[in-house]
């Protein structure tokens, strides 16, 4: 490999990581584009098929004359693209049905797109917030890092499932029943817990390096400190806000489904791998099992972390001019 | 007498032959120098012998003990902190941060097979013929609240905790300021006269070698090429290995 | 012949708790000469680096007066004015350790001309190919980042990446100590071009007396925050006044078995216990020349006679 090679090319050289950015972006494109695809609308009972077991056959199925009439009569963009792509056709329930006989794989689908909101508000949310707490502490040292450092302590001490419960509490009795209004108090939330890790360890990583020689050689060269902050110590950070958000991501995806599997994150007619979840789990039974419906949403949301750990790992390690390459 | 008697040690890691073929003896009683350009396997082949070097390494010799007692077979690890001690390049990092003085010294009497009762008085002891004064404050610091020559000291003295017969000391004074440096060379000369220890000292120090070593032994490529009384070596140097070795040294103490 | 560099009366205290424990400085004071070397010599402790930091404007002091070429060096270091920092540029000890690991050289270079506005844009590459001939680079190392250089590129892209800016006046922090042998040997080689063609002033920091003795034309010794001993180099190493000097002096061993041996035995005893500086002169505990005086009143350094450049803080001696 010449040393020419940016970070993006070392990375792809990564077979692991070519495989993990290709299932995040499949997954990411199927979610945001759910509503071309030929999937069963999430919300169709269908009592004849209830808890029907995965297969592959048929894969395609007619929309029944009920569903194509909704379909014909939903406006947008996205309905009437499927209408011209796809016509009547809607893939089969190849995850198997629920007690209600929908679709799982279309519930699934939609659930990834909230658990994939979930990380997109984590990841934004920590970088922005957690990286300029963490880098100001680290940089300005001394007596304002003691003061930053103390406020994220008492951010972190903050027992954020209780203040869930309240808020969702809070809502019932005040008869908020707009579902969109739990939603934002859930991603409220999560923002909250987010950014406390990257905040910590760009903070560490900040402080070792303003000490740093270069950080000197910098100020004996009379650069400003906006500049040496923008230019020399926010790169040199990077490596370090990867791992923070291959930490923190898959920790608050996990934590959604947490919440959600509680009854305490989304709710119907929203979906999230944490409802599919814990609605597969209420339908668990001795004499029945009907394992997949705990195990679909449990399976997806593994390939999730999964993937996101080895692309994070990787990043890490191509954003990192100074490791050997292979 | 030969206290420590090496043939043809060979020190792999993988395919990589760092030593190849080395051998040496250190007698009892004399101080031993090893020198060589950094690459040379010096710290490789000693740390080696004393069964310090990670797994991967593989270690093998026609002959290698320690009086008459074989090294490779058996561990050489048994003999550490008894018959063998040793001292390293930094003497700060070689203590454990975390316990005081006194504790690490008393770990060292602890494992050379002191008994509890009187390691405070030996440790004490210790540190007063080290030149160290008011030991009992000594004793109660941190590492960190020593000097680099009393760390150094502190370092002496649980090598010799196990009263042994040979000392291992790795650049032992790179790391250490100029005349703390002398200080330390002065003691190490007395301690081989005073208890008649061998050292095997490891430099690249020509003024080192020259203060402190009876004789020395040249390694280039992971074997011996040039060995003997310090006066002839430094003097009259023969190999054209030893020759290049002492020019690229003088560049740096040229006058 | 003028003055690059003077120093009037400085002191720092070092707050605790920071990584170099014991260094302070008190009532610094000595001056370079343009084109000339000096070298600062002492060993831990002795506030070497830390005057080297106060001269370059990274660290605060308390008091006293530093002129880079006449202008004043502001005690606070976001206000050094910019005038200085491209007239005088530091050399670090690690020097692959000043280099931004996440940049190449080309683009370090070009920064610090940026910065300093030495160099118009158009002229640069120009001012690259020649920083490289004059340093013994090769084009192509311009490409790397930090850690594709071995020891002595490391140095001596630190070295242009100094004079890119412009400055005449270099701060060598133990330059030798971060390189092997052959490396040292070509560093020593280009310090004196540098001296020698482009007429660099330069502040050489250094515990290796064998360097400063090739290297340096002046040196000043420092023991414990304080100056003990000033003067040209052949006056000061030569012909030692200070007993400090003197017992630095016998504590390198020469090359030589039995002058080495000689040496050492012939070493005062001497605990070297690194404990609060006393009252009085601070050598006085290790002194062997020591008389009641010494534990009373701190000497200034004083010429060893009338007019002489070689100074020394010691009456017992003077």
């Amino acid at each position: 490999m010449s040393r020419s090679d940016g970070p993006v090319a070392i990375l792809f050289k990564d077979t692991s990581a070519r495989i993990a950015a290709g299932i995040l972006l499949i997954l990411t494109l199927v979610a945001m584009g759910a509503d071309v695809l030929p999937l069963a609308d999430p919300g169709a009972v269908d009592t004849s098929r209830r808890f029907a077991a995965p297969g592959l056959a048929p894969a395609t199925m007619t929309l029944s004359a009920e569903d194509a009439a909704r379909l014909a009569a939903a406006p947008g963009l996205a309905p009437a693209m499927r209408r011209a792509l796809f016509g009547d056709t809607v893939i089969a329930p190849l995850f198997g049905t629920d007690e209600l006989g929908r679709c799982l794989l279309s519930r699934t689908v939609r659930g990834f797109r909230l658990s994939l909101a979930a990380a997109a508000v984590a990841a934004i949310v920590t970088l922005l917030i957690g990286t300029t707490v963490g880098a100001f502490s680290g940089w300005k040292a001394g007596r304002t890092d003691a003061l930053v450092m103390r406020f994220v302590d008492l951010a972190d001490s903050v027992p954020v499932v209780f203040i869930v419960i309240f808020a969702v509490a809070f809502l019932r009795a005040s008869g908020i029943t707009d579902p969109s209004a739990k939603v934002v108090v859930f991603f409220a939330t999560l923002g909250m817990v987010s950014w406390i890790t990257m905040a910590r360890l760009v903070r560490a990583s900040a402080l070792a390096l303003r000490s740093g020689a270069f950080i000197d050689a910098s100020r004996a060269l009379g650069m400003s400190e906006p500049r040496i902050v923008f230019r020399h110590l926010l790169p040199n950070l990077v490596p370090v806000m990867i791992v923070a958000l291959s930490l923190t991501v898959p920790r608050i995806l996990l934590f959604e489904s947490f919440l959600s599997f509680l009854g305490m994150g989304v709710e119907a007619p929203d979906l999230s791998l944490g409802t599919l979840a814990r609605s597969g789990f209420a339908a668990f039974n001795p004499v029945d099992p009907r394992v997949h419906l705990l195990l679909v949403p449990g399976i997806a949301l593994a390939v999730l972390l999964l993937a996101l750990n080895v692309l994070g790992d990787a990043v890490r390690d191509a954003a990192d001019p100074r490791l050997p390459r292979p | 007498m030969t206290l420590l008697s090496i043939r043809d040690l060979d020190v792999r890691f993988g395919s990589r032959r760092v030593v190849a073929g080395l051998s040496l003896d250190v007698a009892a009683g004399e101080t031993l120098a090893l020198m060589g350009a950094s690459g040379s396997g010096k710290t490789t082949a000693v740390l080696g012998v004393l069964g310090l070097l990670p797994a991967q390494a593989t270690v093998s010799a026609k002959t290698a003990t320690f009086l008459d007692a074989p090294l490779l077979e058996s561990g050489a690890r048994r003999f550490l902190g008894r018959g063998i001690g040793c001292i390293f390049q930094d003497p700060r990092a070689s203590l454990a941060p975390h316990l005081r003085i006194g504790a690490q010294l008393e770990e060292s009497l602890e494992i050379a097979g002191v008994p509890e009762s009187s390691r405070r008085a030996t440790a004490t002891k210790l540190l007063e013929d080290l030149g160290v004064t008011d030991p009992a404050r000594r004793l109660a610091a941190w590492p960190h609240e020593l000097s680099g020559g009393l760390c150094q000291r502190v370092a002496i003295a649980m090598a010799l905790a196990g009263n042994p017969k040979l000392l291992v000391a790795d650049e032992p004074t790179t790391a250490l300021d100029v005349t703390v440096a002398a200080q330390f060379l002065r003691l190490l000369s007395n301690l081989a006269k005073e208890r008649g220890l061998s050292v095997l000292l490891i430099s690249h120090d020509l003024g080192v070698v020259c203060a402190v070593a009876d004789r020395v032994a040249v390694l280039h490529e992971g074997a011996v090429v040039e060995s003997g009384p310090t006066e002839r070596i430094v003097g009259a140097p023969s190999h054209p290995e030893t020759r290049r070795l002492f020019a690229a040294l003088k560049t740096e103490s040229a006058p | 012949m003028t003055v690059a560099l003077e120093v009037a009366g400085v002191s720092v205290t070092y707050r605790p708790g920071r990584d170099d424990a014991v260094a302070a400085l008190r009532d610094v004071s000595l001056t370079v000469r343009r084109g000339r070397t000096l070298a600062l010599v002492g060993e831990s402790g002795s506030g070497k680096t830390t005057l080297a930091r106060v001269i370059l404007g990274l660290e605060r002091r308390e008091s006293g007066v530093v002129r880079v070429d006449g202008i004043d060096v502001d005690a606070d270091p976001s206000r050094v004015p910019r005038d200085v920092r491209k007239r005088i540029q530091p050399l670090f000890q690690d020097p692959g350790a000043s280099l931004d690991p996440m940049w190449r050289m080309r683009d370090l270079l070009i920064e610090a001309m940026d910065v300093s506005g030495s160099v118009p844009p158009s002229m640069r590459p120009a001012r690259i190919g020649e920083l490289l001939l004059a340093l013994g680079l090769a084009d192509d190392l311009l490409d790397r980042r930090v850690h594709e250089l071995s020891g002595g590129q490391k140095q001596r892209f630190a070295l242009a990446r100094a004079l890119a800016t412009g400055a005449d006046m270099l701060v060598l922090d133990e330059p030798l100590t971060a390189l092997d042998p052959p490396a040292q040997r070509a560093a020593m080689d280009l310090f004196a071009t540098l001296k020698r063609d482009r007429g660099v002033t330069t502040l050489l920091v250094s515990h290796d007396l064998d360097l400063v003795r090739t290297a340096a034309d002046d040196v000043v010794v420092l023991y414990r925050g304080r100056v003990v001993e000033s003067g040209p180099t052949t006056d000061v190493l030569g012909t030692p006044r200070h007993p400090y000097t003197r017992l630095l002096l016998a504590s390198v061993m020469p090359p030589n078995p039995a002058e080495a041996r000689r040496r050492l035995a012939a070493l005062p005893e001497d605990d070297a216990v690194a404990d609060p500086v006393p009252s009085g002169c601070a050598f006085a505990p290790r002194c062997p020349l020591v008389v009641d005086a010494c534990r009373v009143a701190t000497p200034d350094p004083k010429p060893i006679r009338d007019g002489a450049e070689h100074a020394a803080a010691c009456p017992v001696s003077v």
